[in-house]
Order: C-alpha cells, then sequence, then structure tokens
C-alpha cells in the first residue's frame, strides 16, 4: 500500500470518443434495456413488484454508468455493484422489512391466503368417517356424479360448478337399475370415465357438486365423496374488512393480522407491519436483554480470539518453514490444506465426535498419555476452549497460507540490516516482521473477525450453543453466539418460529458488527500512515 | 504490454458462461407421451359437455420425501402412474429441514403437494394454514387410533399415518440372557458383568441433549409436559415438575450416581452397544438396520424397564403424508393417498422400505411374528403422543438441557424439573 | 553444518511442524477409518476398524436418488463459475478505487466492506423470494437453479475481494499508467494490458479461497436448491446426516475424502505458484 492519495493522478472522462468500444457500449445497454422493457408486462402480470424495483433501480445504473458523459468509475464499479444491490442489500433491506412485523408461527401467510384458505372450509353435514362411495360419468348434458352412502342410498346427478347457483332437480331418476354390487358403467346415456380420464380433468371436477336434498355433495378423491353444507362457512367481506362465519353465525373483525371472532383469534392469521415491537421486547424483555448481554461479550472474545488463534498458528508454521536450508517444505504445506480442503460442516461433525467427554478419543489420548479426561463440550468453561480449538484448527491453514506469502514479501534486506546491528531474531521480528506483516494482512483480520463473529455453522455443529446455562430464563448456552442464540429465540420461541424477533436481533447485529469492522478500518488506516512509507 | 492478458480475460469469461450453460437442459421435466395422449382421448370424449372443453391440462404431482422415505414410495409411484397418467416428482428434501421449507416455499407456490413428515409438526403448519386436512373416509378404521391421534390438531386430522415410533430397550443377549423388568434389575445384572465399559445406554447426557429419550423419565411416575383432554392441549398446565416427573428424574439420579448411566451421546450410546461392551441400548427402531447388518453382538428387544415403581411412557411419533394447502392439485393428492398410499400394498411398501412399526393393522397383522417389530408397537401403545402444539417448541430446549444436566452431575434432579417448567411457563406465557 | 547447529536452525522448526501437522491431521484419520469401516460409525471406539469395504464409496455412485457424481461435477461447476466471474467483477470495482478518483471512493469502499460483515445465509426469505419472482419470467435463472446460486455467490463477497485486489493495485507504481497514458492508452487499456495481468498473482489467490468458500457452502444452497439433480455436493451430503439419528457415517467420510482430494491435489501441483502470488501481494516495497 505505497501510493499515498496524491500522487495518482486523476482521470477525467476525456476517454469519450466515437470509437468501435462507444458502439459496443451502446448496443449493449440497448439490449439490456430492451430485455428489461420487454420484462415489464410479465413483472406487472406476475406482481413482482420486488423484482420490478430492483431491476428497474439497477438499469438505471447501468444506463447512467456507460452512457453519462459524468459517470467515471461508475462503469468500473456498475457490472459489481448489480449483484451486490439485489443479492446482498436488498436482503439486509428485506431483513429490516420483516423486523418490524409480525412474521411468526400463526401469521406467515398473505392476507389474501388467509382469505382463500378459510373460504374453502367447508361445513360438513356429517362427522367423521362417513364418506359416500363416488363415480364420475359423462353424458349430454355434462359430467354426472354417481354417490352412495354406507348404508346403500344413492343419488345420481348432474354436477354444477360449486360458484352457480343451485340446480333444483340436479337428481336423475335411477328408478330401475341395480346400484348395489359394483357401479354400473353405463347408466342411461351416462357412461363411467375411468381413473385416467378423471385425473386428467382433475381440475375441474374439484370445483364441481351435486345438490341433493340438505347439502350437496362433493369428490373428495376420484372415488369418494362427502356430503358438506351448500355455501362455504367463512365469508370475506372487503368493503368492511370482516369475515362472517355462518357455522357460529358471527363477524370477525380484522386486528393486527388476525379475524377475530367473539375475542377468539383465528387461525391463520397473515403479516402485518407492526412497528418496533420486536426491537421493543429486545431492550424492554429483562430476560432477553440479560442474556443478549452475555452472549454478546463471549461474542465478542469468540471472534478475536478466533482471530488471534488461527493468525499466530499460522504465522508460526509459516515462520517455522521459512528458512533456506528447510527440507519437506512442500509436504508439510500438503498437510496444512487439508483440514481447508474438507467441507468445514463435517470436519466440525467429526471434532464433536472426536471431544466426547466419554468416549471421545480425544480423552483417550489424554488418558493414554496419563492424563485426566477433560468435560470437553459439558462444561462451560471447556466447551468455550474446545470451540477456539475447533475453529483454530478450521481457520489456521487460511492464514498459514497468507502469511507465508506475506513472510516471503518482506525484503531480506530489512531482516539482515538489523541483525547486522545486533538486534536478536525475536527483536527484528517483533520491531519489523510483525508491523509489516500486520499492515498487509490487517484487512484479512478484520474479514477474518466478521466472517467468525457469525460463524453460525460451526456453533450450531459443534455445541449447539451448549452446555445450557442452568436455570437461565430464556434458552441460551455457555457457547452461544448472537446468530445461534437468535435462532434458537427465533425457532424455538414459546409458539413455534419467530422470524420477526429474530430478525430484529440480526439487524442489531448487523449494525454493531458493522460498528465494530468501521471502527477497525480506520485503526488500521493509522496502522498504514505509522509503517507505510 | 502484449494483448494475451485480454485474450486470457475473455477465455475465462467465455468458459464461465460455457460451464454455467452445460448440462442445464438435463432439468426438463419427461412428460410422458402415453400420458398426454390418453389425456387427449378424454378430452374427444367429452367434447360436448361445457365443462371439459379446454384441453386437460398434464397432471403433475410434487412429492416431498427424505431420501429413506422416498426410496419407499418410489415402489408404489409407478403402479399410480401407470394406472393413472399422472406424473409423480419426488423432490428430496432432507427431513429436518422440510417443516421449515414447506413453510416458506408453501406459501410462495413452491412448494410440493404432498410431503412426508412427522406428527410434531402438525401444530406449527396447521397454525400458519399450510396443511389441508384428510378425510380418511371408509378406510379410517383401518388405522390404530394412536397413530390417527398424533396427526390430529384441535380435532381435525391433518396427515395419513404410515408408522409410528416409540424407543424401546435393545439389549446384549450374550451379556444380559433376560431383558429386565426395571431400571434396577438391569443396574443389579451390570454388577455381575466384566468387561463393560457403560450399563445402560441412552443419549441425553453429555454433549447430546435429547429430551426425547430422556422422557420415559419424566412420564413413569405420572409426569406430563402439557395436560390435555381429548387430545386438545393445554399449553399453561406445565407437568414438568409436578411430583411424578421429580420422582423420575430422582430415579434417573440415582443411576446416574451409581455409575450404572454414563453420560453418553447418540454415538457414545451406539458405539458401545456395538462394540458389545455395553449390555442395555436405549433408542428407537431406526436402528433395526444396523443391527440386522452387523454380526458381532447377538441382540434382542423389549420394553422399556419400569422406572420408579411406573410404566415408562415413551415419546410416540407418528410418520404421515401430509397434504399441502396450496397444492393445486388436491384432488389428484387425496387419490394417491386414499386410494393408493392408504391401502394394504402401498402400507406393506412403506413399511418394507423403512422398517418402523406399521399402522395399518393389516401390516400389524402381517409383521405380528416380527418380535423386534411387535415389541416396538407394543411400545408405542404404551406411550404417549408427541404434542403437536407449537408450544412444544419451548420443551425440547428447556427439557432436554435440564436432563442433560442431570446426566452430567451440575444440578439436582429437583432443581432441574423446576427449572425446566419455570423456561417453558415463562416462554409460554411470554 | 554441525548436529548441534542443525538442532537450533532447523530441527527445531521440524518439531514444531510435525507436531502442527498430528493436530491437522487427527481428525483426518478418523474420517479415513470411517470411510472404511463397513459400521456407520463415526467416533468409532477403534481406529482399525474390524472389517474393510470400499462399499461406502461405491454406494456413492449407485444410488439414484443421491446421485453423487452429479453433486461432485455441480459443485465444481457453480463454484468455477462463481468464484471466476467473482474475481473478475472486483477486480473491475477494484481498478476504479485503486486508480480513479471519484467522489465518494472512500466512502463507496468502506461502504461496500461494511454491507459484506452481513452474512448472507441470514436474508435468506429475501433470495428465496426473489429467486420464486425471477423463475417467473426467467425460469432458468430462478428457484433451484444453478445460475440462480451463482449470481447469489457473485454478490456475496464481491466488496472484500475489491478491497484486497486494490490494496495490491496500489502497490503497482503509478509511473507504469502514466506512461501508457501518454502513449495514448485510454483506461480501459491500461487496465487490460497492464495492471490487471500485473495483478494475475493476487487474483489466482483470490479466486481459490472464494472458491474453496463457495465449494463448501450449504446453508444457501440448500435453502435455494430443491432437486438431486441441481444439489451440490455440501448439500447433497446433508442428506445422510440429517436422517432422524440414523445417519450415515461411511458414505459421508468417503465422500468427504473423494470431496476434498482434489483440492489437496490441486493444492500440491500449484503451491509454488500460490504462495507466489501472495507473495508479491502484501507487502511490497
Amino acid at each position: 500500500m505505497t501510493n499515498s492519495e496524491g500522487v495518482t493522478p486523476k482521470r477525467s472522462a476525456s476517454s469519450f470518443s466515437l470509437s468501435p468500444g462507444f458502439w459496443l457500449k451502446l448496443v449493449v445497454v440497448g439490449l439490456i434495456d430492451a430485455a428489461f422493457i420487454a420484462a415489464i408486462p410479465v413483472l406487472v402480470a406476475n406482481q413482482s413488484w420486488m423484482l420490478f424495483g430492483l431491476l428497474g433501480l439497477n438499469v438505471l445504473l447501468i444506463n447512467w454508468a456507460y452512457l453519462s458523459p459524468r459517470s467515471n468509475a461508475g462503469k468500473w464499479l456498475a457490472p459489481g455493484l448489480v449483484f451486490v444491490t439485489i443479492f446482498v442489500v436488498w436482503p439486509i433491506i428485506y431483513t429490516g422489512y420483516v423486523s418490524v412485523t409480525n412474521w411468526a408461527t400463526g401469521n406467515v401467510l398473505s392476507q389474501q391466503q388467509v382469505i382463500t384458505n378459510l373460504e374453502n372450509e367447508v361445513i360438513r353435514v356429517e362427522g367423521e368417517g362417513t364418506n359416500l362411495e363416488l363415480a364420475i360419468y359423462d353424458g349430454p348434458e355434462g359430467l354426472a356424479f354417481l354417490a352412495r352412502q354406507p348404508d346403500g342410498a344413492t343419488y345420481f346427478g348432474i354436477a354444477r360448478q360449486s360458484s352457480e347457483e343451485p340446480i333444483e332437480d340436479a337428481l336423475i331418476d335411477t328408478t330401475g337399475i341395480d346400484l348395489t354390487g359394483d357401479l354400473p358403467d353405463v347408466i342411461n346415456d351416462y357412461s363411467k370415465l375411468g381413473l385416467r380420464e378423471l385425473l386428467g380433468i382433475a381440475g375441474q371436477i374439484e370445483a364441481l357438486v351435486l345438490d341433493i336434498p340438505g347439502g350437496v355433495i362433493q369428490a373428495q378423491t376420484t372415488s369418494s365423496a362427502r356430503l358438506i353444507q351448500a355455501g362455504q362457512r367463512y365469508k370475506y367481506d372487503a368493503e368492511t374488512d370482516t369475515l362472517y362465519d355462518a357455522l357460529r353465525d358471527v363477524t370477525c373483525v380484522t386486528e393486527r393480522g388476525n379475524f377475530v371472532c367473539d375475542g377468539q383469534r383465528l387461525d391463520p392469521g397473515w403479516r402485518v407491519v407492526t412497528g418496533f415491537d420486536n426491537y421493543q421486547r429486545i431492550f424492554g424483555d429483562q430476560r432477553i436483554r440479560a442474556a443478549f448481554i452475555k452472549v454478546f461479550n463471549w461474542n465478542i472474545v469468540f471472534a478475536v480470539m478466533s482471530v488471534l488463534l488461527t493468525f499466530s498458528l499460522g504465522l508460526a508454521l509459516a515462520n517455522a518453514l521459512q528458512h533456506d536450508k528447510m527440507r519437506g517444505k512442500a509436504f508439510y504445506r500438503s498437510i496444512f490444506i487439508i483440514p481447508y480442503a474438507i467441507p468445514a460442516f463435517l470436519s466440525i461433525i467429526v471434532w464433536r465426535g472426536l471431544l466426547n467427554a466419554n468416549f471421545g478419543q480425544v480423552n483417550a489420548l489424554i488418558e493414554s498419555l496419563g492424563g485426566s479426561g477433560v468435560p470437553w463440550l459439558t462444561d462451560g468453561t471447556w466447551a468455550k476452549i474446545a470451540v477456539l480449538g475447533v475453529n483454530t484448527w478450521l481457520g489456521f491453514p487460511y492464514m498459514f497460507l497468507i502469511m507465508s506469502g506475506a513472510l516471503q514479501a518482506i525484503p531480506n534486506e530489512l531482516k539482515e540490516a538489523a541483525m547486522v546491528d545486533g538486534a536478536s531474531a525475536w527483536r527484528v521480528f517483533r520491531s519489523i516482521t510483525l508491523p509489516l506483516l500486520l499492515v498487509s494482512t490487517a484487512p484479512l483480520l478484520i474479514g477474518s473477525f466478521a466472517f467468525n463473529f457469525n460463524n453460525f455453522v460451526l456453533i450450531f455443529l459443534l455445541t449447539d450453543g451448549g452446555p445450557a446455562v442452568i436455570g437461565a430464563p430464556v434458552p441460551v448456552g455457555e457457547t452461544d453466539i448472537l446468530i445461534s442464540f437468535t435462532f434458537d429465540l427465533a425457532v424455538n420461541s414459546g409458539r413455534g418460529n419467530n422470524f420477526a424477533l429474530g430478525s430484529a436481533i440480526v439487524i442489531m447485529i448487523f449494525v454493531a458488527l458493522a460498528a465494530i469492522s468501521a471502527f477497525s478500518f480506520r485503526f488500521t488506516k493509522r496502522l498504514e500512515s505509522i509503517y507505510g512509507n | 504490454m502484449q494483448k494475451k492478458p485480454v485474450i486470457w480475460l475473455a477465455l475465462l469469461t467465455v468458459f464461465a458462461l460455457v460451464l454455467a450453460a452445460c448440462g442445464s437442459g438435463e432439468e426438463t421435466v419427461d412428460a410422458g407421451d402415453t400420458t398426454t395422449s390418453v389425456i387427449a382421448e378424454t378430452t374427444t370424449t367429452t367434447q360436448a359437455v361445457t365443462t371439459t372443453t379446454e384441453a386437460a391440462p398434464m397432471v403433475e404431482l410434487v412429492i416431498w420425501a427424505d431420501e429413506n422415505r422416498a426410496k419407499a414410495i418410489e415402489e408404489v409411484i409407478p403402479a399410480f402412474e401407470d394406472k393413472t397418467g399422472v406424473d409423480v416428482i419426488i423432490e428430496l428434501v432432507d427431513f429436518g429441514a422440510m417443516k421449515d421449507q414447506v413453510g416458506v416455499a408453501g406459501p410462495a407456490g413452491e412448494g410440493p403437494d404432498i410431503f412426508i413428515g412427522a406428527s410434531d409438526w402438525v401444530g406449527e403448519l396447521a397454525t400458519n394454514g399450510i396443511l389441508e386436512p384428510i378425510d380418511l373416509g371408509a378406510k379410517a378404521d383401518d388405522f390404530i387410533a394412536s397413530a390417527k391421534d398424533g396427526l390430529t390438531f384441535n380435532g381435525t386430522l391433518y396427515g395419513l399415518p404410515y408408522a409410528v415410533e416409540a424407543i424401546a430397550l435393545y439389549y446384549n443377549t450374550d451379556l444380559a440372557p433376560e431383558a429386565p423388568a426395571t431400571m434396577e434389575d438391569a443396574a443389579a445384572a451390570c454388577a455381575d458383568m466384566v468387561d463393560i465399559t457403560n450399563c445402560i445406554g441412552v443419549t441425553g447426557g453429555g454433549d447430546g441433549t435429547d429430551a426425547y429419550h430422556m422422557y420415559p423419565f419424566v412420564s413413569a411416575a405420572g409426569g406430563y409436559v402439557f395436560a390435555s383432554t381429548d387430545g386438545i392441549y393445554d399449553p399453561t398446565d406445565v407437568g414438568l415438575d409436578s411430583a411424578g416427573a421429580i420422582s423420575g428424574a430422582l430415579a434417573l439420579e440415582t443411576l446416574v450416581k451409581d455409575g450404572v448411566m454414563a453420560s453418553v451421546n447418540y454415538d457414545g450410546a451406539k458405539n458401545q452397544f456395538l462394540e458389545g461392551t455395553e449390555p442395555f441400548w436405549i433408542t428407537g427402531p431406526w436402528e433395526l438396520g444396523a443391527l440386522n447388518d452387523q454380526d458381532t453382538v447377538n441382540w434382542a428387544v423389549a420394553k422399556l424397564p419400569k422406572i420408579a415403581d411406573g410404566t415408562p411412557k415413551p415419546f410416540v411419533g407418528v410418520q404421515g403424508f401430509f397434504l399441502s394447502s396450496f397444492s393445486e392439485n388436491k384432488l389428484v393428492a387425496q387419490t394417491f393417498l386414499l386410494d393408493f398410499m392408504a391401502t394394504e400394498e402401498g402400507m406393506a411398501a412403506m413399511f418394507a422400505a423403512d422398517g418402523r412399526p406399521p399402522v395399518h393393522n393389516a401390516i400389524i397383522a402381517a409383521t405380528a411374528d416380527d418380535a423386534a417389530i411387535s415389541t416396538f408397537g407394543a411400545s408405542a401403545a404404551d406411550g404417549v403422543p408427541i404434542p403437536n402444539i407449537p408450544e412444544m417448541g419451548a420443551v425440547w430446549g428447556a427439557l432436554g438441557d435440564n436432563m442433560a444436566a442431570i446426566r452430567n452431575g451440575t444440578v439436582d434432579a429437583e432443581t432441574a424439573m423446576v427449572n425446566a417448567a419455570t423456561a417453558v411457563r415463562e416462554a409460554v406465557n411470554q | 553444518m554441525s548436529a548441534k547447529r542443525w538442532i537450533r536452525e532447523i530441527g527445531w522448526r521440524h518439531i514444531v511442524l510435525i507436531i502442527a501437522a498430528f493436530f491437522a491431521l487427527y481428525p483426518v484419520v478418523w474420517v479415513l477409518s470411517a470411510a472404511f469401516n463397513p459400521v456407520d460409525n463415526l467416533s468409532a471406539a477403534r481406529l482399525i476398524p474390524r472389517g474393510f469395504t470400499f462399499d461406502n464409496f461405491t454406494e456413492l455412485f449407485e444410488s439414484d436418488l443421491t446421485p453423487f457424481g452429479t453433486w461432485l461435477f455441480n459443485s465444481w461447476r457453480v463454484a468455477i463459475v462463481a468464484a471466476s466471474l467473482n474475481v473478475i467483477l472486483a477486480a473491475l470495482a477494484s481498478f476504479a478505487f485503486s486508480r480513479l478518483r471519484f467522489r465518494g471512493r472512500r466512502a463507496g469502499l468502506l461502504s461496500l466492506l461494511l454491507i459484506q460483515v452481513f452474512p448472507q445465509f441470514l436474508g435468506f426469505i429475501a433470495l428465496f423470494l426473489l429467486a420464486q419472482q425471477i423463475g417467473d419470467i426467467f425460469p432458468a435463472a430462478g428457484l433451484n437453479t444453478q445460475t440462480y446460486i451463482i449470481m447469489v455467490y457473485l454478490g456475496g463477497a464481491i466488496g472484500f475481494n475489491a478491497f484486497l485486489i486494490k490494496g495490491f493495485m496500489d502497490t503497482i507504481p503509478v509511473e507504469l499508467d502514466e506512461s501508457a497514458e501518454v502513449d495514448g492508452a485510454n483506461p480501459w487499456q491500461i487496465f487490460s494490458r497492464i495492471i490487471f495481468p500485473l495483478s494475475r498473482p493476487v487474483l489466482a489467490v483470490i479466486f481459490i479461497i472464494t472458491f474453496i468458500n463457495i465449494y463448501s457452502e450449504y446453508i444457501l444452497a440448500r435453502t435455494l436448491l430443491r432437486s438431486t439433480q441441481e444439489f451440490t455436493m455440501a448439500v447433497g451430503l446433508q442428506l445422510f446426516v440429517e436422517s432422524n439419528y440414523s445417519a450415515k457415517w461411511g458414505n459421508l467420510a468417503a465422500a468427504a475424502i473423494i470431496g476434498a482430494a482434489p483440492i489437496v491435489l490441486t493444492f500440491l501441483v500449484a503451491q509454488k505458484q500460490i504462495i507466489g502470488g501472495l507473495t508479491q501481494g502484501s507487502v511490497k516495497g
């Protein structure tokens, strides 16, 4: 990082010309615009407003970046920014939106879906287990249902669309036709449809009912039907935004994402924006707040220690290999890459088995060396040590790689000069090698910190946050980090999932982590100005 | 500088895009020509009918199942496809992620028509409006009541059951020829044995918190999670610190203190049993396959030994088929479930592939000779359904953690049960 | 070199490295053991299993339900495509940050970095809905397609990668592009003929790191990929362990070995270049 800001020349937009490159650019941007415009009708038809907005925004960005004479860096940044805005920024904004809703078990659908769901509900005339046998016939006047009660009574008649008005005399007289055994293939000029034919028109059959005295018959499968009351149980009135329940004869009002009938909440409900309730709960609920602070502290320790440990081990190994007369460099390097090459989720599960207090191989090894077993995953302190140990195993190869490169890059003359001046090897390392390394790798260390801060996979698979803090009012474990704690709180809340509460915590984690990172980057700036030239 | 790097950059991009494009053509669904022609025929025969003038669409049924169960339904599907011309697509979704995925994908219109899951999902999914009720109709009597109860929520049946499972006792017949009647008997039997590392192996200790495997200790002397009347649970009546639950926990504590039950997780308990150094192992029928595959250990299955003078009531999980309320082919899906799966053949195929105790009366009768299966069935008959209300989410962690604390000796039995009950009450009341 | 001096200068290094190698390989040995063990058992009580079998490997390629070969291919495809495009986009952006002066340059770079500390997987609901809406107009890039998940990964690490590449580009003397500019080169020519080729070493390393991260990513892939034909390896392997207690450790371990081997081999062959890339990447006088 040798360039100080002033040295680099200012580059203007002077490179604009009517060169072939310009025309190519015009064509490409034109194609993107055309594709977007062509997609607009579909987007509108599907009501994909989210995508419409995002694409529109990015198309504008591209047009500006490549066509505006004032755009300078824009054309270099635009390709990457398109993906960053759609797949990173937008999810953050959406998470923010979820955090101010009531999105939790019982409130996951949209209001329209809830209404459809409820309006599909029918009132059965008779109880469970009294389904009718059904056959469907095709004839001159349309499809006809033949339904037989368990007691042998039969109904045969022309089915109608359930949305149409009832037919008074839908039933056809079947006197003289034997309907006791297997149902006949032909009745008058109606012929029975086979399974294949029926399933081919299943969508139409679903919409049909047969009127009989006291109700209607509706197909349940292609061979069975149920007797229901004509008309549906719930009816939504869009004007008053209320729901009428025909069975209980009550009108239900809407309240915070649910229909409430006579003071009783009706499930399912739908998602609505409820404001900052979830944030208030995190700060206002003493139990959550206490756990939150405890977890936050360990989270910082965990992330910092993870970086420190992987950094030191990686550096130590890179340093040990860094000698002209060392043999077997390729051998060692290949071994150290292995933990990095195995998919992490798998090696974490293996470590979990190895660390088992009673039967794990780690304790077996310690015991065979004369030590006594360690409660790795069941004692709070040891579990924390185990988590850090495993994370060091997972992370040191990366640091080792980086450090190997960084070490080789430090000019030998610098070290030799210091040696000549009589400095000890440790002294040289401390005052020359380490500072230079820190300058060049600080961004990586911050990146590593940010990654480990939210290292959900490690905690979830190794300890699942455990061992539990005994007697804690909310489920929290000794090794829980914010993200695993959030997961527990969101998934195992008092009543199923609570996405909204989880999202609120995620947003808070994001803000905290961004603040810490921003601060760290300022700090690296200082480092640079001290050690950089 | 030469031109080379530009070419390199271009090549890399082209290579990347080619790679991205290749192979993506495979995913087109094989529509099957025979099916299409049959539907076309149907259309002609019903041409005069007003309701069927438009061309019949290709009917497709999407089923989500995990690997094991996918194998089972794969056997039934060809017959169904042949008879009906419906195209069945099985998508593998891992069991642990299924409930959440159905919850997100269903409302978004990307979900399955049918999925295979467990009874403890029913409450949450039904509350969310994801599940469609299932009406077994005349077939209801073919299934045992406890299986139907497990899939019933607030009085409505939401699934077609095909298996039940509850834990029981595996014992090493070389070490312990007789099944113990009580936990004390098991402990006493171990006292005479040599070369054992652990007497009774059951997960729920060490790092393996597991409320499911530990529940017999809660229930044996009368403890319970939520009180229920007629299958409707009252989440405000928590029985984890009732006298019965505490005496069960005290019995557990004694076993731990006597060194009879080491604090192990699932793999620990399994390994020791398979190594022949653990005479007793408490777990479910899903391990029958692993035991049948090995020849190191001679084993048998018995009902759970009595705990604190009471018969343990293990949690009974019911496996079943669910119908999504967002399915656009409900009639087809119901036909598949009721006319093809809820039959003796369908249920026999599920049993053959999955191996868990069956719930269809005919299959139960057919497997009566299988001692292990019928013992697991009997254990399930002693058990209680896993409460399927959404509030159960708060129980697993709280109960599992505190039972593990007893196993690890960090908290005394009574305090642990009070802690568990308090945590559940707080979570439910918030 | 005397033995004493050898020990002082070289010997201790070997001791440290051997201990570290033991640490690095320790769990791997158990993965190997499980892969050849006929009993599905991970934390086996014995290192040398009672039996020895290749079944765990052959089974992987036999089942239609779990087409491991396809998964492996998908993983490589997704990781190579996403990582190379990611590096290219990041290189373009870092050129702007390193060589151009524009309003909001520092703020822009910093915001890009800070945005990137948000773990993408937490926004899975938005990513899922987006996939569904894209699928409505362009099914080949919607839910359950590798195209979509590649695009998601493209957004994932650009900011951070751009930052690293920028650090390297800053070390390339400005005099080079100044003289090219005098010769009449435009920014694109300076980028493509001078800066990009000179940055190749760091680009290669960032490619490898991004590749490995994507290769083992599974939380997003699990949400966005549906059918077994589209799975990446990491998603597919979950099927072996999430089946309610009856995990297939043997298959899993065998799969891990097959999955990790190419990476280790690549590294074995290319390690000089990789370390070399890092060398030039960091501190340069």
